[in-house]
This record gives structure tokens, C-alpha cells and sequence, in this order.
């Protein structure tokens, strides 16, 4: 085994080391500056300055960091601390196995999007014109999505095909796409780079056309489509050029079929296909939260209250000349017994739906009832506009909506004037929030974070380092504008066209390993994970490879060391820490992305400590084991410091809290083994808190 | 063929290791038929001045029992040992310390108060504690030191082979016989039963959800446990996932949790901690004050985590006695 250490120009004093015949120690004076070859296969210690900077020139090396630099010179501790230190870290590689390689070889370059609304169409055109290919698939007849559904965009008002026909006419023309409409996913398998899709087109119905629309003067069957009347046989003006059947209400009268012989097919059969793709681009959109639930506000009951789309469509297609208007925000939103989050831009819909009634009927009095208006950014000139246009806004949340006389009345607070008001109006429009169309996250395993996939899951945040291949883009990340929505679409199409570049992806990090010899399938690890990593294949424990971040929960959590994390076995801990803790030490044990920071911050800050705290770090707090710190007290360390990140701010989500409830149930261990409890402190430092740090380790010397 | 002899030594335990012997039933006399006996106290009158006539090695394997506690109990494993070729650590006792080693969260002082003087039963009016040495008008009466720390047998000497269990099941005593006699042993140091912890074979196994999270700790004196259901489910403690399987699942057929006689599994040096580790990560709470209220609702930590292995932990005593 191999000790690199480094001087850092002479700035760093090293003790006569001596560790035996087995390590080979090496000197350089600027390692940082070297391009050193250190084997996958190989074990290193490499004592120099922080393994912040060092990890990131040797990213790859199985290496244990002795920071030397901020931990000794800086803080005036002595060469033979330096000895225990890199004695202890090379105990610790001594008893590590190396982290193995993980290769994903991206055999398919084919690049599957979930979804004809703008953000998907936008990744399709952006990969395509990249020279990828692609296939686009869309659950109804038509591109477009929800913007096809709409008459106008905020803020200005614009009508939507100064948005949409563009973008539908550049994927036309990109080069090498495929789509399927009237398509969904039954079946995923594989992985990234390698993935196996089944879909499923039902009937169109219509086989060839002209768009000669007799069919619609036949057909029986009317339909209201969110507030817009059609026929059970349409067309919207998007793409394809090309009319089709609403089977769910479609009678097969066969009118249709008389005036269009030939061309209409009542029996087509359903296709199937297969395809392979390397990377997935899911932009499935949003669908509106189902504001019936808000029983109060009378939605499917009262008639004239309706949703923002309904109103939009019916006073946009003539259907509907409202005189008075109420649009009530927040219907269902930020409330803990529906959405408990915001939407974002709902306000700003409720504001467009204000301007389209302005626009349409300037006489009309209009409503907005909000507990806020969130018009961000330059939006708010949409809010002033309005104002400016005699909308009335009354700050409040309605408790209830209700019918007398003929007319709708609006039970609110004013919280301006401190009234109870009754806003009497012949239209409610329920500004209601959003939730993600969640039909295909589960088959592509999307976390959810409420009703949206969690933050890293989105595109702009993938993990570069062991991607799966699964983006999300657009509204399936979050509500946006269509700006908004455009923006996100990009991002994802740059992550899944820089994973497709590739011919494989090669990965050092660690994980998760499980010893089938030792494992019983007790199955506690499985909920510890925060990445759903951890199953029950054929009745083993089975990490993904594709999920697990390598945080070192299920490690902690195994009570038989059967799962163990790469590079961070229990073994080469307990070594560490067997030859780090001397009589009287203080162990500091610190999560890497916070706490050790502040020990590395408490030399720059020129902040004494005492000689005996003896620092090793940890991916995660959560990956601390009660054992070890029973064996640094049996070792005689005065005291135990696990440092972590403040709560809810873990880097691997609940590390923290599970270290947390570790370490109370250990305290109540070591008191009934007669030691005082506060000998085994848990505390959240952030990485600038060097002087709490110090501070700690001062008070645990006592 | 001469027969290979044998002793069977108790130490601090309880007679129940003894019992195991009887609980071979039929098989009991295969076994008297294929080995002599040269020490069996419970059952046979041998001296131990037999033992120290016989050479080295002469005996093929001593079974020893109980955890060590006493100078005597030292001595004679001593003794076992030069004699043996084999030394089997027989039952929890011997293995982790057992049952005899929660004595480590006292001293011998505080042992003796109790034993001798502060339990309702006992009537001593002048205090008289056990001595090694006793004066008396016949002589000098002696007994062994009674230690401080109760050991492990391979804290005390170096052992062979494990024989798991409060007691050993017959099934893998008639094994662990049948492998010393075939020659067909294990690498020394293994533990003669399952490599696995007791869910492997546990029937309860299958009931527990995949995903375990419990809100809050309950012990079975306080509940109605269900005869089917995972026991760590129901937030009621059960050290299976931390106890090597091959017991035969006898407490949980019983409808008693498991709590950990057979020991850890081979990679874990502190079963206590260990287990502890693994209950506290299902506590499916995220806020503070709550987590501390449940950590709380742990009873008597040392007898839940360590109820059999004390002695053999990383922290084998209580500190500042």
C-alpha cells in the first residue's frame, strides 16, 4: 500500500514516519500539480491538504484523506497527531476493499420523449436537430397538450398559436423523428443506455382524410370538451392534419363511416410496438387538481362556478357572457387538506382570465379573491394592468359559495377593510393549483416530492455522475409559463443529448453492497433508504445500482453488516478508530458536506482547538455506527462528536434523522452502562461554523 | 478403538446447558455409547484430580458451559484447556457471557449487597459476605474469588468451536457431536449454527411489510401480541435480525420475541449496538422531541440489547464501578 503525502511547498511538516514493511511512503511537494496514476485496484492514503480539493484530482483513487494542511500545520498541532492520523487512515485502507467500477454502456442512442405538449415537442426538435433519433410518443390524438387546450397565454394574451404553430412546424421539419399518437407505455425494462419499451396506439379511427369536417355534420354524439363543445368525431388544429374518434363516446352509429366511406375504420385494431431507447425524456405535463373536492366552493354542483379552462374556452368560443365575475384563488391550494403547496402560476392564470374578460366585455365587473397575489418577476405589470382596469381585488380566502335568488353568492373576508363580504356574481371561476400527470412516473420509478417528481430528478439537477437516463421537462417538473416551460425543455434536452454522446458511463461512486452470505431478507434497510434503492428481487435484497447515492444508511441500519458501503466498510472503521483513540481524545466524527467543512474553516479562521480532538470524516451522519463510538469510549475517548447537517438540510435527505434517533437510543445505552450521556453529542455545524465546532470540542474536553 | 473421552464442565450458568444433555433423549445413548466421559459434575463422580492425572490433549473435547466468573471456574477451564485437543464454548453463557453476564452493570460489592443481604428473602443480621479465606476452630475454609467482571470462556481461553443458544438445541448439539467424532469440523472459531440472522427461517418473516417504520416501542408485558404477525412490525422489540438463526425459532413459536441468545452474526462485534442501530433507524419520525419521547419508551437498554452477550461487547461493563 501506498502513503502519498505532500508538503504543500514545504508549508506542511511532516513527522519520521515509519508504518512498516508493507507501505510504501511517497513525498511530493506538489501533488495537486501532479498527475499521478493511482489503480482502481489500489488502496491509497494520501496525507496532504483537504481531500475537498484532493478528491477532485484524483476523483477515482480508493483513498482515506489525512488533512494534514488544516487539521495540523494551520492549527499548530503536533507531528506525532499527524503520525496517529495517517496511522489510523492507513489501518482504516488496510481493512477497505476497493470501490468497484460500475460501466453503463449506452447501446441505444434513441432517445424516447413521453409527451406532445410544448416541453415535448421542444426536447424532440432539440435532440433530433442534435442528430439523434427520436421517438415521440402522445396519449391523445393530437400534439399540443395543454397549451392546444387554451385560447390565450399571459401575460399579454396572445393567442396560443403564436407560441404553438411554430413549434409544432420545427419538429416537422428537424429530421429524424417518430411519433405515435393515441399511445401509451405498458411496459419498461432495462436500464440507462439500454432501455426496452413497450407501447400500445389505440384506433384513431380515421384511416386517411382531407379535412373536409362533413363528418362532424353527422355525427350524433356532442361533447363537452372542458367547456367547449364538440363532436364524438374532431379535430384540433395541430398536428396531424387529420380528424379523429373519441372512442370513450363514440356510439359506432356508423354515420361517420356513410359520409366517409373507406376512410373510417370503427373496428381498428390497437397496434403495438417496441422500441429501444438509451435516455428518457418525460414531459407528461400537468393536470388540474380536481377542485370538486373543495365541497364548499360548489364545483360539479352550483352551476356558473366553474374552472379557470372551462371559463376560458366557453367565453372564448362565445359559449358563456358573464356580467359579474368572481375568480377565487387558491381553490384547494396551499391548504393542508388539499394541495399544500403553491402552483406558481395560477395566480397569473386567474390574472389572464381577468384581461380575457376586460378584453371581451369591458363593461363586465370582475373579482379576484386572493389571499395573495404571487405575480412575480415582471408579471407584476399583468397585476397593475388589471388594477388599472377596474378589477376589484379583495384580500381573503372564501369559506363557502352558494346559490339565493338566481345568483351566486361569495361568502369572504376583506382582510384590507376587516369586513365580511358578500360578493354577489353570475360566474365563479375556482382558480384551482396543479398536479403532475403522474401515468408514467412510477414505471420510470420518479420520486415524488407532494405531487411533483423531487428536485433532482429534474432535469437541470440530474446526476451526472450515475444517471439513470430519466429526465422530466416541463410541467411534469413543475408548473411554469411556457417560457418557464421552454427553458426546462432545453435543460432536459441537454442532459439526455450529453448522456447519449457517450458510448458508456464509467462510475467510482460508492455504494450500497450486499453479502448474500450474511443477508437474511430482514428487510429493515428497505425503508431507511432515501432513494427507494433497496428492494426484494427473488428473494434477496437487491440495491439498484441506478438509484443508490451511497449515502451509508442501510449500512448503519443492517444488523448484520450484510449491506456495506463501498470504501466505508465497517471494518476499515473500526481500525481507523482503533488505532486513531487515545485516553482522553475527543472523537469528531463529520459528515463531509457539512461539519467537516467548519473543522477545515476553524484553521483558515485561526480558531484554536485542542490537540486531542481527533477528526475523521463521513459521507453522512447517517452513516456513523453506534459500535464504532462504543469502541472510541472503550478506547478511552472522553467524548464522541457527530457532526452533521442541520435537519431537513441532509445531503442524503434523513441521514440526520436517522443518526439522530441513533444516537438518543445510545445515550440512554451509556448512561445504564454508567457514563454520562453527554459524552455522545450529535450536533448540526454548518460549514461555516467553525467557532460552534470549536466551542463543542472545548465544552466535551471539560 | 478406544473411545475418545470427553468432559462436560459447567461454570456460571444455570443447570439448563445439563439439561440440554437429557433433552437428547434417545440419541443421549448413541453418544454415551461413542465417547467416556472424564468430567461431567452434574451427572458423574469424577475429581478434578482425574483430569490433572490425564496428559495433555488426552481429552478430544471439552464442552464448557457458563460464563466465567469465579477463580475456580478460571482454573479449571485453564485446565480444560491443557488437556483438550478441542475447547466447544457450549450455550449462550459460555459463547457472550449470558444471562449471568448483566452481572457486569454492578461491581462484586454491589452483587454481593444484594445476594446476601438486600432481597426481601434473605436474613442477615451481621452482614456476612462470602470470603476466600475463613478462619474457623476445625481450620482454614477457603473458597474461590468471586471477580468483578464476569468473562466470556474465550476471554479466558482459547476456544474452538461455539456451541449457540440458553441452551443448545438438540439438533445442533447431535451435530456438533457427529462433526467431532467424523473429524468433519468447520475453521475453528466458527459458531455451529446458522451464518444467517433468525428472519431467514422465521415464519413472520413474510408478514412484515417492505417497508418497516414503527412510531413507537412497546414490550410484550404491555401487549396482546398477534401470533402471526412480525413482532419488530408491531413496534414490539425482537432481536431476530440481529441473532444468528438454526435456534429453531422456539421463542417465536412460543409468541415471545426472539431476544438474541444465539448471539450476532460473525461480522459484529457489538451485538447490543448493532441491533440498536437497525431499531432506531426504522423510527419512522423525522421530529426531535418526538424521536427522544420514543427513545425514551426503551426500558432497561442493557437488558433488551445485551440481554445475553454483556461481556463479549466492544463496552463489556458498566463504567465507574
Amino acid at each position: 500500500m501506498r502513503v502519498l503525502t505532500c508538503n504543500c511547498h514545504g508549508l506542511i511538516k511532516f513527522p519520521e514516519l515509519d508504518l512498516g514493511p508493507d507501505v510504501k511512503i511517497e513525498q511530493y511537494d506538489n501533488l495537486c500539480k501532479l498527475k499521478l496514476d493511482i489503480g482502481a485496484d489500489e488502496t491509497v492514503v494520501i496525507a496532504g491538504c483537504s481531500p475537498n480539493l484532493l478528491e477532485g484530482i484524483f476523483p477515482n483513487a480508493n483513498a482515506e484523506f489525512v488533512n494534514l494542511l488544516e487539521h495540523i500545520t494551520l492549527v499548530n498541532h503536533s507531528p506525532e497527531k499527524a503520525e496517529q492520523l495517517i496511522v489510523a487512515a492507513v489501518a482504516k485502507m488496510q481493512n477497505t476493499p476497493p470501490v468497484k467500477t460500475k460501466v453503463f454502456n449506452i447501446k441505444s442512442k434513441n432517445a424516447l420523449v413521453i409527451g406532445g405538449g410544448i416541453a415535448g415537442i421542444e426536447v424532440a426538435t432539440q435532440l433530433s436537430k442534435n442528430g439523434l433519433p427520436v421517438v415521440l410518443i402522445e396519449k391523445t390524438p393530437f400534439l399540443g397538450g395543454t397549451v392546444s387546450k387554451l385560447d390565450r397565454l399571459y401575460p399579454e394574451g396572445t393567442p396560443y398559436s403564436h407560441t404553438l404553430m411554430p413549434l409544432i412546424n420545427k419538429l416537422q421539419t428537424s429530421g429524424n423523428v417518430t411519433q405515435f399518437f393515441n399511445t401509451e407505455i405498458t411496459d419498461v425494462t432495462g436500464r440507462v443506455g439500454d432501455y426496452k419499451i413497450k407501447l400500445k396506439a389505440k384506433p384513431r379511427g380515421v384511416v386517411e382524410c382531407i379535412n373536409c369536417a362533413n363528418c362532424i355534420d353527422v355525427c350524433p354524439v356532442e361533447v363537452n370538451d372542458a367547456g367547449k363543445k364538440r363532436k364524438a368525431i374532431y379535430y384540433i388544429p395541430t398536428f396531424p392534419d387529420m380528424y379523429a374518434i373519441d372512442f370513450d363516446t363514440c356510439t359506432k352509429c356508423g354515420e361517420c363511416v356513410k359520409v366517409c366511406p373507406g376512410k373510417i375504420d370503427l373496428e381498428q385494431k390497437a397496434q403495438e410496438s417496441d422500441i429501444d431507447s438509451g435516455a428518457i425524456v418525460v414531459a407528461t405535463g400537468l393536470n388540474w387538481y380536481d377542485v370538486s373536492k373543495v365541497e364548499e366552493y360548489g364545483y360539479a354542483r352550483l352551476e356558473g362556478v366553474m374552472k379557470t379552462l372551462e371559463f376560458e374556452r366557453a367565453v372564448a368560443s362565445g359559449a358563456l357572457y358573464p356580467k359579474k365575475v368572481a375568480i377565487v384563488y387558491c381553490a384547494g391550494s396551499r391548504d393542508s387538506k388539499h394541495l399544500p403547496y403553491c402552483s406558481k402560476i395560477c395566480c397569473l392564470l386567474g390574472l389572464k382570465e381577468a384581461k380575457l374578460v376586460k378584453d371581451r366585455f369591458p363593461d363586465a365587473e370582475v373579482y379576484v379573491i386572493a389571499m395573495d397575489m404571487r405575480s412575480y418577476g415582471t408579471y407584476e405589470y399583468l397585476y397593475n394592468t388589471l388594477r388599472d382596469k377596474g378589477v376589484s381585488f379583495i384580500k381573503g380566502k372564501p369559506s363557502e359559495i352558494h346559490r339565493r335568488n338566481g345568483i351566486l353568492v361569495v361568502k369572504t373576508e376583506d382582510l384590507f377593510t376587516n369586513e365580511l363580504l358578500e360578493v354577489e356574481v353570475d360566474t365563479v371561476v375556482l382558480n384551482s393549483g396543479f398536479v403532475a400527470d403522474t401515468i408514467t412516473f412510477d414505471k420510470f420509478n420518479i420520486k415524488l416530492n407532494g405531487d411533483f417528481p423531487v428536485l433532482f430528478e429534474n432535469a437541470g439537477l440530474g446526476n451526472y455522475e450515475l444517471p439513470r437516463g430519466i429526465f422530466t421537462a416541463g410541467a411534469a417538473t413543475f408548473p411554469g409559463s411556457v417560457s418557464e416551460t421552454l427553458i426546462d425543455a432545453r435543460k432536459a434536452s441537454y442532459s439526455a443529448l450529453s448522456l447519449l454522446r457517450q458510448d458508456k458511463i464509467e462510475t467510482r461512486i460508492p455504494q450500497a453492497v450486499v453479502d448474500e452470505d450474511l443477508c437474511s431478507v430482514c428487510r429493515m434497510c428497505i425503508g431507511t433508504c432515501p432513494y427507494n434503492a433497496i428492494s426484494v428481487v427473488d428473494d434477496k435484497i437487491k440495491i439498484n445500482e441506478e438509484l443508490c447515492m451511497g449515502c451509508g444508511i442501510c449500512a448503519i441500519t443492517c444488523p448484520s453488516y450484510a449491506s456495506q458501503l463501498e470504501g466505508w466498510n465497517h471494518s476499515g472503521l473500526y481500525e481507523q478508530i482503533r488505532a486513531l483513540v487515545k485516553e482522553g481524545d475527543v472523537l469528531a466524527i463529520m459528515c463531509r458536506w457539512s461539519a467537516y467543512n467548519a473543522t477545515e474553516q476553524a484553521a483558515h479562521d485561526k480558531l484554536k482547538y485542542p490537540e486531542n480532538v481527533k477528526i475523521i470524516r463521513v459521507p453522512c451522519t447517517g452513516a456513523v455506527d453506534p459500535s464504532h463510538v462504543m469502541l472510541a469510549l472503550r478506547n478511552g475517548a472522553r467524548g464522541v462528536l457527530i457532526g452533521g447537517c442541520y435537519p431537513d438540510a441532509c445531503h442524503y435527505a434523513r441521514g440526520n434523522f436517522r443518526a439522530k434517533a441513533r444516537e438518543q437510543i445510545l445515550r440512554l445505552n451509556l448512561e445504564a452502562l454508567g457514563m454520562r450521556k453527554d459524552r455522545v453529542r450529535l450536533e448540526w455545524i454548518g460549514k461555516d461554523e467553525a467557532q460552534k465546532f470549536a466551542d463543542i470540542v472545548y465544552e466535551m474536553n471539560k | 478403538m478406544a473411545k475418545p473421552l470427553v468432559a462436560f464442565y459447567w461454570c456460571a450458568s444455570c443447570g439448563g446447558c445439563e439439561e440440554s444433555v437429557v433433552d437428547l433423549a434417545e440419541d443421549l445413548l448413541k453418544v454415551v455409547d461413542a465417547v467416556e466421559f472424564r468430567l461431567f459434575p452434574v451427572a458423574m463422580d469424577f475429581k478434578y484430580s482425574d483430569v490433572e492425572a490425564l496428559p495433555d490433549k488426552a481429552l478430544a473435547v471439552s464442552f464448557i458451559n457458563g460464563a466465567i466468573r469465579t477463580e475456580e471456574q478460571e482454573h479449571i477451564a485453564k485446565l480444560l484447556r491443557q488437556k483438550s485437543q478441542l475447547i466447544v464454548a457450549y450455550g449462550a453463557c459460555a459463547h457472550l457471557g449470558g444471562i449471568p453476564g448483566l452481572a457486569n452493570v454492578a461491581n462484586r460489592k454491589e452483587v454481593f449487597e444484594t445476594a446476601y443481604k438486600n432481597t426481601a428473602s434473605t436474613v442477615n443480621p451481621k452482614g456476612i459476605y462470602p470470603q476466600t479465606v475463613t478462619e474457623t476452630e476445625y481450620g482454614k475454609l477457603t473458597l474461590p474469588e468471586i471477580y468483578d467482571t464476569v468473562q466470556t470462556l474465550d476471554q479466558t481461553i482459547d476456544v474452538d468451536y461455539y456451541l449457540p443458544g440458553c441452551a443448545p438445541p438438540p439438533d445442533l448439539i447431535m451435530n456438533a457431536i457427529n462433526a467431532i467424532l467424523e473429524g468433519k469440523l468447520p475453521p475453528k472459531g466458527s459458531v455451529l449454527t446458522s451464518e444467517k440472522a433468525l428472519c431467514e427461517t422465521c415464519e413472520r418473516n413474510k408478514t412484515k411489510p417492505d417497508k418497516l417504520a414503527i412510531k413507537d416501542i412497546k414490550r410484550i408485558s404491555e401487549v396482546k401480541a398477534d401470533p402471526e404477525k412480525c413482532f419488530l412490525a408491531e413496534g414490539i422489540i425482537c432481536m431476530g435480525p440481529a441473532t444468528r438463526g438454526g435456534c429453531g425459532e422456539r421463542c417465536i413459536n412460543a409468541n415471545m420475541p426472539c431476544r438474541g441468545c444465539f448471539g450476532p452474526t460473525k461480522e459484529v462485534k457489538d451485538m447490543g449496538a448493532r441491533f440498536l442501530s437497525g431499531l432506531a433507524s426504522i423510527i419512522d419520525v423525522d421530529d426531535e422531541a418526538e424521536m427522544e419521547k420514543i427513545a425514551q419508551s426503551v426500558i432497561d437498554p442493557i437488558g433488551l440489547f445485551y440481554m445475553y452477550s454483556l461481556p463479549s461487547s466492544i463496552i463489556n461493563r458498566k463504567q465507574g464501578v
